[in-house]
């Protein structure tokens, strides 16, 4: 064989090599999916790349929902021109960011692993940082719809900003994972001001300082409010036999029980009867339908207090305490209650996933510079958490037959 | 959408009575010879001369335009439109080597047009200082009553860098076959700053121009002029104002995309006028650095403005060539009726694109811009009904939307313009 042709085969030896290689990387990456990044049994690791000044900028803005360009890298995969905003109520941080990512922002259509936005949730507000994802353990274990999660080190520009959980947001891809359908009205519980189901009057519009749409943004507010003006004027009529139908045809009472019930179970102060009003849901309607259900969101109020009663909250809330005055909704309350207790001290189960979160993340937990507490007060926290799981059952059992006596 | 815009009427009126009566003055003829050597003349424009050392031209020049669209119009008062312009201005020469030229418009926030001072060595070495227009662009460095079309083509508006205060030396070599003119600038000329806001512009600017006329010696094709230019400033940290704004001021990219570093724009030109007719093109393209504005800090592809013109027209009757069509050879009520142009253009204006290997994006960050771009089409018919009325009408078919990009909706729209110049 001529040198000329050796030297040929070898180029295409190489050439072969190499995009085998590349191939076999391709592979791998295509291999990686939504539920590999919520994989809750690792710490993921996310590192965002944001030009230094926009960096700087959303430091300075971080109160304000302005997007920023950045490149995420996860798993070996990057996604480019991402849109990125601090986020948050309470936990807005211009140390440690709470960040939303949104793949199509900046780039029509663009997704990643299927999904067009992310939360990455700096678990400020939450000492322990564990509580949002026990909670949404609970409720999936539970069947109710809620979003994946993942605990991430996130570093920006190659710099650890600490232990964030990767959260699934809820909108049109969720839906359609959850509940089949992704066309229909999606709000998010805005909160501006306390609402405990007040009839805001005649205008649908009202409605919107309430209810945030997420999905149809752009339609008229008589066809996005006008079932949930109906709802809660419904709600605030004389409650009779008739008003149990009324109020059914825009919500879904059973669902909002047993959504309130587990709730009430993981102690929760800023939920549906929340210590400042409705807080931290969704509400869902079809578009074939009037009737509106909850979705749960942001569960790091929970673990609040092992004696929480499960009555606090329902007096003030006009929805929720009308419903109650219906028997049967009432017996599904308490049954709801009842069956959360057995199943989190059935094999220690809510001790256990505790346990086995905090394993988990405490190293990182520990590394997380940027947490506005102390390791010990982390530590603690945990501590207190772990209490919580052993000892709520019991108290709960408690109230519930106490419920039960006086009926 | 209609925007009708008129200047008041007295004013034409009275310039096309001036413009009447001066038809029956001959040329050079002088009127009012004063005792210390002052000669007061009516030339193509009114004249004051002293003793052949110092002559002074007096130019005017209002017009009003009506326009209809069908898509909505930038703002009447938006400064990109010579819209009822009200220009006056003098012209003249200070002895042998010295020429001026001072020019403002009546009633703008930025009044001041031309104001330069020439200094004449030879042919081949002049020295020009002041305001005027940074040499680049063919039809943007012609006189807005020379124009073929009622608006410059979309690179000349806004990728041709305007006017702007510097120093340029200027001249012409082997013959008169070679052009030349290279100068240093304040800034990157008035085209490329911004109407309002934070934008930003080139600072200091070098610019250079040479145009060929090769064939200067032979008859047909002595009009023949072929050219290049280019010119180079810093750009700071910021959106450019260079921006997608089409004929009549529609807003089709914002050009909302970090840059920093060196803007360089690059020009062709070619002209050739034989007889009645004439074709024109130009090509323009901007290139703004993007040092160190990716999301990593790394330098991102330039940003980049692109777009050419081509250009026809034809006098059907009154002049016996292009060039002259201006000063038809029978005015009108002197035995004739003016001069009559027939022209057509086509153009195209691009902004964003980059590397192919990218998935293009609205990020301002973005390796390959998700950009936009127009290509107009325009009919142009022109009477000049004497060498100081002129009156044109547009018929412009715009469309909006680069088909390579699908992140902007696209936009097809007529628009009818007519203009009134009068001209001292």
């Amino acid at each position: 064989m001529r040198a000329g042709a050796r030297k040929r085969i070898s180029w295409i030896a190489v050439v072969v090599g190499v995009a085998t290689l590349a191939a076999a990387h391709v592979d791998t990456a295509d291999a990686q999916t939504a539920a590999d990044l919520f994989d809750a049994r690792v710490v993921q690791e996310v590192r965002l790349f944001i030009n230094e000044r926009d960096l700087k900028e959303l430091r300075e803005r971080y109160l304000e929902n302005v997007y920023f360009p950045a490149d995420l890298h996860w798993g070996g995969l990057q996604v480019r021109n991402v849109g990125m905003r601090s986020r948050g109520l309470a936990s807005r941080s211009a140390t440690k960011l709470g960040l939303k990512i949104d793949f199509n922002h900046f780039s029509t259509g663009q997704r990643f692993l299927g999904l067009a936005s992310l939360v990455l949730d700096n678990l400020v507000t939450d000492p322990s940082m564990v509580r949002d994802s026990v909670a949404m353990s609970f409720f999936s274990r539970l069947g109710g719809p809620s979003s994946r999660q993942a605990f991430a080190r996130v570093y920006i520009n190659g710099v650890f900003q600490g232990l964030y959980a990767v959260v699934e947001v809820v909108d049109g891809d969720f839906l359609a994972r959850t509940i089949g359908e992704r066309d229909g009205y999606l709000f998010e519980r805005h909160f501006v001001t306390p609402f405990l189901g007040s009839d805001l009057g005649d205008d649908p519009a009202a409605y919107r300082t309430v209810f945030q749409p997420r999905t149809h943004e752009l339609e008229a507010d008589t066809v996005l409010f006008t079932p949930i003006r109906n709802l809660f004027r419904e709600v605030n009529q004389p409650v009779d036999s008739a008003w149990r139908d009324r109020v059914e045809h825009y919500i879904d009472l059973k669902q909002l029980v047993t959504h309130a019930a587990i709730e009430t179970f993981l102690a929760e102060k800023d939920g549906v009867l929340g210590e400042s009003g409705m807080a931290n849901f969704y509400l869902y309607r079809s578009r074939s339908s009037d009737q509106h259900r909850l979705i749960v969101w942001d569960k790091d109020s929970t673990f609040s207090a092992i004696d929480r009663s499960i009555a606090q909250g329902v007096a003030q809330n006009i929805l929720f305490s009308r419903a109650l005055t219906f028997e049967d909704l009432r017996t599904l309350y308490l049954d709801v209650l009842e069956r959360c207790a057995r199943l989190a001290a059935a094999d220690d189960w809510l001790e256990n996933e505790i346990a086995r979160v905090t394993t988990i993340v405490r190293v990182a937990a520990h590394e997380d510079g940027t947490k506005p507490y102390t390791n010990d007060a982390f530590d603690a926290a945990v501590d207190f958490v772990k209490l919580f799981a052993r000892q709520r059952s019991s108290f709960v059992l408690q109230e519930i037959a106490r419920e039960r006596q006086v009926r | 959408m209609v925007t009708l815009k008129c200047v008041p009427c007295a004013i034409p009126l009275l310039l096309i009575a001036m413009a009447a009566t001066a038809q029956n003055v001959t040329t050079n003829e002088q009127l009012a010879p004063n005792e210390g050597g002052w000669t007061v003349r009516w030339n193509d424009h009114p004249e004051i001369d002293w003793s052949g050392r110092l002559r002074v031209e007096i130019h005017a020049r209002v017009q009003s335009d009506g326009r209809m669209s069908d898509a909505a119009v930038e703002d009447q008062q938006g400064d990109t439109f010579d819209v009822g312009r009200r220009r006056i201005g003098i012209q003249g020469d200070l002895g042998r080597h010295i020429t001026f030229e001072v020019e403002r418009e009546i009633e703008r926030m930025d009044p001041w047009r031309d104001v330069w001072i020439n200094y004449r060595v030879s042919r081949i070495a002049q020295v020009q200082a002041g305001q005027f227009k940074i040499p680049f662009g063919l039809e943007e460095t012609t006189g807005l009553g020379s124009l073929t079309f009622i608006y410059r083509s979309l690179v000349s508006r806004r990728l041709a860098p305007g006017r702007d205060r510097g120093l340029m030396l200027h001249g012409r070599l082997a013959g008169r076959t070679l052009g030349y003119e290279v100068g240093m600038f304040a800034h990157d000329g008035d085209n490329a700053r911004p109407n309002g806001g934070v934008r930003v512009f080139g600072g200091r600017t070098v610019a250079g121009r040479v145009v060929a006329e090769p064939f200067h010696s032979k008859a047909w094709w002595s009009d023949f002029q072929m050219g290049a230019a280019f010119t180079s400033s810093q750009v700071p940290v910021g959106f450019p104002a260079i921006r997608g704004r089409s004929l009549l001021g529609v807003s089709f990219f914002d050009s909302d995309v970090w840059v920093e570093g060196t803007r360089t724009r690059v020009g062709l030109q070619a002209q050739w006028r034989p007889g009645p007719f004439s074709i024109t093109s130009e090509l323009i393209r901007v290139a703004d650095d993007r040092r160190g504005q990716s999301p990593s800090g790394t330098d991102l592809a330039p940003f980049l403005t692109r777009g050419w013109y081509v250009s026809g027209a034809w006098v059907v009757a009154g002049a016996s060539r292009v060039a002259r069509v201006a000063t038809p050879l029978r005015p009108l009520f002197h035995g004739g009726f003016g001069s009559i142009q027939l022209a057509g253009r086509l153009e195209r204006f691009r902004l964003g694109g980059g590397p192919a290997t990218e998935v293009p994006s609205m990020s301002p960050r973005a390796g390959s811009i998700a950009g936009n771009g127009e290509d107009a089409m325009t009919i142009g018919l022109s009477w000049y009904p004497n060498r100081w009325i002129r009156i044109d009408s547009n018929l412009i078919r715009e469309t909006i939307g680069d088909a390579s990009q699908s992140s902007y909706p696209s936009l097809r729209f007529w628009s009818r313009l007519v203009r009134l110049q009068v001209s001292l």
